[in-house]
């Protein structure tokens, strides 16, 4: 177990990007509940981190994990950028576009393009996130990029 | 990574953020909730509580169980027919120590 001023220092670095990531990944309802989950596991398996990996990382699959129980238990397949993300005011052209684009990845590619376009993290962070291998990574995103590619070609 | 890679990324992430909700602000005293809804040290919840006390009763049952069953098993005839001929006997010592029989009673008795 940490202490609650160590555990204080986890939570004031990783609340924000936690929070914005389980957003993009699971929408604003039941948001606030999510990021305590995260930080409840974080706390309670803090003395398990081995420093394989950055804290960062080792947190956000944490989060990753917590956001997959939130579908499993509602019986459904996590889908990001549904119309919870995207926002109302929003170019409708974009979004539209988007949405087409989005819809086309697959959840892989899905958690794969959050963490990269939207949470900025790198390949090396991306595999230990998802726990694959860098090239897997690297292949995935290769992937994504022709896919949103040619629709963003054929809409511009 | 190709310069058009990269120009598909820089493309991508302006046009995902720039169509993207904002993000609901975290409640001014979420730490204090994370805090109080720490399980508690040291203390087991009924959800490990409950299995454990199974797993103990099934010992001590298959324990006991055992310990019985090998005792039967190893229990030969002549020692059986022993324990039955000193129970009589011990009966029918107790009866003639109180003058409750006679040898003829004793005998029909036994």
């Amino acid at each position: 177990m940490i202490s609650d001023d160590a555990f204080r220092t986890i939570y004031n670095e990783n609340a924000s990007g936690v929070r914005a990531f389980l957003f993009h990944k699971c929408g604003p309802q039941n948001l606030d509940d999510l990021v305590q989950q995260t930080f409840i596991k974080v706390w309670k398996n803090a003395s398990k981190f081995e420093s394989r990996s950055s804290q960062k990382t080792w947190i956000f699959k944490i989060a990753l994990n917590v956001a997959y129980d939130f579908y499993r238990k509602r019986g459904t397949v996590g889908e990001l950028f549904q119309d919870h993300h995207l926002a109302a005011e929003a170019n409708s052209d974009d979004k539209i576009i988007l949405e087409q684009a989005l819809s086309k990845l697959e959840p892989k590619q899905k958690d794969l393009c959050l963490l990269y376009y939207y949470e900025g993290f790198g390949i090396k962070e991306i595999s230990q996130v998802l726990e694959v291998p860098e090239g897997t990574v690297k292949s995935r995103l290769h992937e994504v990029r022709l896919i949103l590619k040619d629709l963003l070609k054929e809409n511009s | 990574m190709t310069q058009s890679d990269h120009e598909i990324d820089i493309a991508l992430k302006s046009k995902l953020q720039s169509s993207s909700r904002p993000i609901p602000a975290a409640p001014s005293d979420e730490f204090s909730r994370i805090l109080s809804r720490r399980p508690s040290r040291g203390l087991l919840s009924w959800t490990q509580l409950v299995p454990l006390s199974l797993g103990i009763a099934t010992m001590c049952w298959l324990l006991i169980f055992n310990q019985s069953s090998n005792h039967l098993t190893n229990v030969t005839e002549s020692e059986i027919d022993a324990f039955v001929l000193d129970s009589y006997s011990v009966t029918f010592q107790s009866l003639e120590d109180q003058e409750l029989l006679g040898d003829a009673s004793a005998a029909y008795y036994f």
